[in-house]
């Protein structure tokens, strides 16, 4: 589960969660870098405020659902939703709603 | 008069914007003015400066309880962030007045908006956008034409809802039934009526196009799926439970990484919880 932390609250070891990216998209550093010192006097020479780190937390992990309770779960957000994802980012989002269904109603 | 003349008629006699932010963008126009004048203006209103502490302390933020006055809180966001703040504080307070309709309580409303808002700027941070202040102003009042409705035409917004429910549609869909335009048209005339910036106006008329007048727009695809994130996770309530589809073009404008929404999920609604709570408390 990604945490955003600010730039004067990054320690030396936090790992980027995401990989952090320009206003262009390109990747300025991959996600899994392990911070260090140097990296944040580089993060603040590029002006970038916080970033995505790693945090490793028991109260994030997902539980698991059967498939048969997916399958009711899909049917309930079938009736607001009523298109099929086409991209991974519509995949990704339909997943999110879909958790967000199993752990509120099941 | 007819129904939009009606709307016409209500948005030009609306007061113009809050006092303390229409202070505060004079004072910003004067380049003599410092962030002190500033902070001291905003702190004139003592509940206001109150509220503006509890939100720039929320988690959503980052800085966690950290910020004790008003100058800092400028210091730490910049000016244009605390001035928004101010005016969706302000809009909130503006419109959650005595009027309630059953079936879409202001409450509900503004959860909804704020969802939209945390949404919109936590997107705003991942893509790497640098100018993001206007990220969560621009979600928090994308639907504020739905006020208007509300504010001027209240029987017949009862009547927008009952066609809601009883036919499975989108309000939008519904508004453009009794009315004529739907909230994003009269949304733009009240924001044109206080004058807000054209990045804002952008997003309260295109948020469900995701695209301006068939341009590219990063904030204006952010909001429009900060819209639907807000609806896929049930944050407060739009006037209608339906989840529309992402327009297929705002995916190249945002440039979202793989994964991002199921791994923020949690982190999203922990700062929605948080965010409606500091700002809709009394």
């Amino acid at each position: 589960m990604p945490k955003l932390v600010v730039l004067e609250e990054i320690k030396e070891g936090m790992e980027l969660a995401l990989p952090l990216k320009n206003k262009f998209g390109q990747v300025l550093l991959s996600a899994d870098v392990r911070l260090e010192n140097k990296h944040k006097k580089i993060l603040k020479m590029w002006g970038v405020t916080a970033v995505y780190i790693k945090e490793n937390n028991n109260e994030y992990k997902d539980i698991d659902y059967s498939e048969e309770t997916k399958g009711e779960a899909a049917k309930l957000l079938g009736l607001r939703l009523k298109w099929t994802p086409k991209n991974q980012n519509e995949e990704d989002l339909y997943e999110m709603a879909l958790r967000n269904i199993l752990e509120k109603h099941f | 008069m007819n129904l939009i003349e009606k709307i016409i008629s209500g948005v030009n006699n609306l007061p113009t914007l809050p006092t303390v932010y229409s202070t505060l963008v004079e004072a910003v126009e004067n380049p003599l003015t410092s962030s002190d004048h500033l902070a001291h203006i905003i702190s004139s209103d003592q509940v206001s400066a109150f509220k503006i502490l509890k939100v720039v302390n929320s988690p959503f933020y980052g800085f966690r309880g950290k910020i004790d006055t008003v100058s800092q809180a400028i210091l730490h966001l910049g000016f244009n962030e605390v001035k928004n703040i101010v005016f969706a504080l302000s809009v909130i307070n503006f419109f959650s007045e005595d009027k309630i309709i059953q079936k879409f309580r202001p409450v509900d409303f503004w959860a909804h908006s704020i969802g939209v808002g945390i949404a919109t700027r936590i997107i705003g941070t991942v893509i790497g956008e640098r100018n993001i202040e206007n990220y969560f102003l621009a979600g928090i009042i994308h639907d504020i034409g739905k006020l208007v409705f509300y504010e001027f035409a209240q029987k017949d917004y009862e009547r927008v809802l009952e066609i809601v429910e009883s036919k499975n549609c989108s309000i939008k869909d519904a508004e453009t039934e009794i009315f004529g335009i739907d909230h994003t048209v009269a949304g733009q005339m009240l924001a044109e009526k206080w004058k807000l910036p054209q990045s804002i106006q952008n997003t309260v008329r295109y948020h469900h196009t995701g695209y301006v007048a068939g341009s590219p727009d990063v904030l204006v695809a952010a909001v429009h799926i900060g819209d639907i994130i807000a609806r896929m996770l049930e944050l407060g309530y739009p006037g209608d439970n339906l989840v529309p589809e992402p327009f297929h073009k705002v995916w190249e404008v945002l440039n979202i990484p793989k994964g991002f929404f199921y791994l923020m999920r949690k982190r999203l609604i922990g700062d929605f919880t948080q965010t409606v709570r500091l700002m809709l408390a009394e």
